[in-house]
């Protein structure tokens, strides 16, 4: 398997001392819909912030498409462009008077021509579908608009792999759903999709490949249906099991099962196992 | 302040150039300074209030409630420039006797303190004009053509921005702790508005690191870019705008 994010054995503290990430090491597969769960404060914002060089390691690695990161200027604008991170808290990132300007900012900062950024920027606005929005102004915004309009500005910059922190929160079951289509619609295209999340159903739906981190660590990983099943890891970093699999896993315990391979992941599939077992 | 951005943003004027209501403004606003007859600025407030109103199709309460507000300070500094006090009464059409003093106003000083009020008046409707039709946006972009200096357009960017989500959270903290009796006495009120301010204070500098973090994971270097839209400048109203100044001016000076 190809990685293109390799993390090697780092440390990080922030100023006040607090240790962020210890002795953290993950390789990310390339192509792939990634999942980064953990309680609050595991340190997954901090471990996104390391993948596109704003945060450093104070100790050990980190590897895109083979190679180290290198810190300087005009490489970490390289890395930054191929690299999109899209921030949790939407008004950290939109700061500009109104939605068309502020989906620009990354296009015209890479320089490429005002046709480009042009196209680049509405064709971002319309996946995103708030093309209707472009001219109103932030403060006018829903949160769940605004945090499309943020997804808008990293994916109009046309990065390889696309970080997202925590994409969903704060969102209505309807848009968390078209966000995800989004981010499938993305990686059909060929990209890496990373995204951290607390809504552990939603990942065990969506994701191929999942970490779990717990005190600046990777406490386990691994392919949503093996790894959700180690229930004392779970446990251990303040998370459960998903609904599905659990019921699954008692339908196969009591038998009713008959009959069927596939490993339900979503509400449909295990609303499908009921019907043909009646 | 968001009740009055709904109509900015909404007024039927945003298809023209900015430019242009730029241009209209400031003539007018010229003429409003320079011109000695009164005429003229009853003509600029009857132009602006009305194009304001039947243009720009901003609902004549909104306009009046806006115009309103400087008047109270009007009243007072016309007040005092049209009194006058003297230990005689001459020349005064109307006067008081306290003490040794008269306080009364003269005709001059009546004159002087109607003309202020007036050109006061007329101004206003000027950059009410440009504040109602124009959103920072556009004005910004006017100043980019006109070649202001970056720093000075991204400073008014940032601020317009954060000043607006200033304001939501300390309304969002206002009403936390109104919630829970935060204001249920005056004491009380004393040390909710302190620490309201004190988290406001905090909380400006952590959103200014987030937001330096977030600019930089999209390519920031040094100079925040933006891309804006394409106005089309209309000969009509340049024509139309160059007949009004021509008209003020006639109207002044001849």
């Amino acid at each position: 398997m190809e990685y293109i994010l390799e993390v090697e054995n780092i440390d990080f503290s922030y100023m006040d001392g607090t240790k962020a990430l210890t002795n953290l090491s993950m390789r990310i597969p390339g192509g792939k819909k990634i999942a980064v769960i953990g309680r609050n404060g595991a340190g997954k914002t901090t471990l996104f912030l390391h993948f596109n060089g704003v945060n450093r390691p104070a100790k050990g690695d980190i590897r895109y498409k083979g190679s180290k990161i290198n810190y300087d200027n005009k490489n970490l604008k390289l890395l930054r462009k191929n690299i999109g991170l899209v921030f949790q808290d939407p008004d950290d990132q939109l700061f500009s008077a109104n939605v068309y300007q502020d989906v620009s900012f990354g296009p015209l900062n890479l320089g490429w021509p005002e046709e480009k950024v042009r196209m680049k920027t509405e064709e971002a606005l319309k996946k995103t579908g708030i093309w209707e929005l472009r001219d109103k102004p932030v403060h006018f915004m829903s949160h769940g608009e605004k945090k499309r309009a943020a997804i808008a500005g990293v994916l109009a910059m046309e990065p390889e792999v696309l970080i997202l922190d925590e994409p969903t929160s704060g969102l209505d079951p309807y848009y968390s759903e078209e966000i995800l289509a989004l981010l499938d619609e993305f990686n059909a295209a060929g990209s890496t999709v990373i995204i951290s999340s607390h809504n552990i159903d939603e990942v065990f739906a969506w994701a191929d490949y999942v970490f779990i981190l717990n005190e600046g660590r990777v406490a386990a990983e691994g392919v949503p249906p093996k790894l959700f099943r180690k229930t004392d890891v779970l446990y251990g970093a303040n998370l459960i099991k998903p609904w599905v699999l659990e019921v699954y896993d008692e339908l196969v315990a009591a038998g009713k099962t008959v009959g069927h391979k596939q490993e339900p992941r979503t509400r449909a599939d295990i609303i499908n196992i009921l019907k043909n077992n009646r | 302040m968001l009740y009055v951005e709904q109509f900015v943003y909404s007024n039927r004027l945003r298809s023209s150039h900015p430019l242009e209501r730029l241009a209209l403004v400031s003539i007018t606003m010229s003429i409003c300074l320079a011109a000695q007859k009164p005429g003229v600025h009853l003509a600029v407030l009857a132009l602006m209030l009305g194009l304001l109103v039947v243009k720009a199709r901003i609902p004549g309460y909104v306009v009046a409630k806006l115009m309103l507000v400087p008047l109270a300070f009007l009243l007072v500094g016309v007040v005092s420039i049209a009194l006058s006090a003297g230990r005689d009464y001459t020349g005064m059409v109307f006067a008081f006797k306290i003490t040794d003093y008269y306080l009364g106003v003269t005709a001059p000083g009546l004159n002087l303190a109607g003309m202020t009020m007036l050109r006061s008046l007329s101004c206003v409707s000027c950059l009410y004009f440009l504040a109602l039709t124009t959103p920072l946006t556009e004005l910004i972009y006017v100043l980019r053509l006109l070649r202001l200096p970056g720093v000075i357009i991204e400073l008014m960017v940032l601020v317009y921005r954060f000043a607006f989500l200033f304001i939501e959270c300390a309304f969002r903290i206002y009403t936390a702790q109104s919630s829970r009796w935060g204001y249920c006495s005056y004491k009380r009120s004393i040390y909710s508005l302190g620490t309201l301010f004190a988290n406001i204070w905090a909380k400006a500098f952590i959103r200014a690191r987030r937001l330096f973090t977030s600019l930089l994971s999209r390519g920031y270097e040094e100079e925040l870019n933006f891309i804006n839209p394409v106005y089309n400048l209309s000969l009509l109203n340049i024509s139309f705008i160059v007949f009004v100044s021509t008209c003020l001016v006639i109207m002044a000076w001849f």
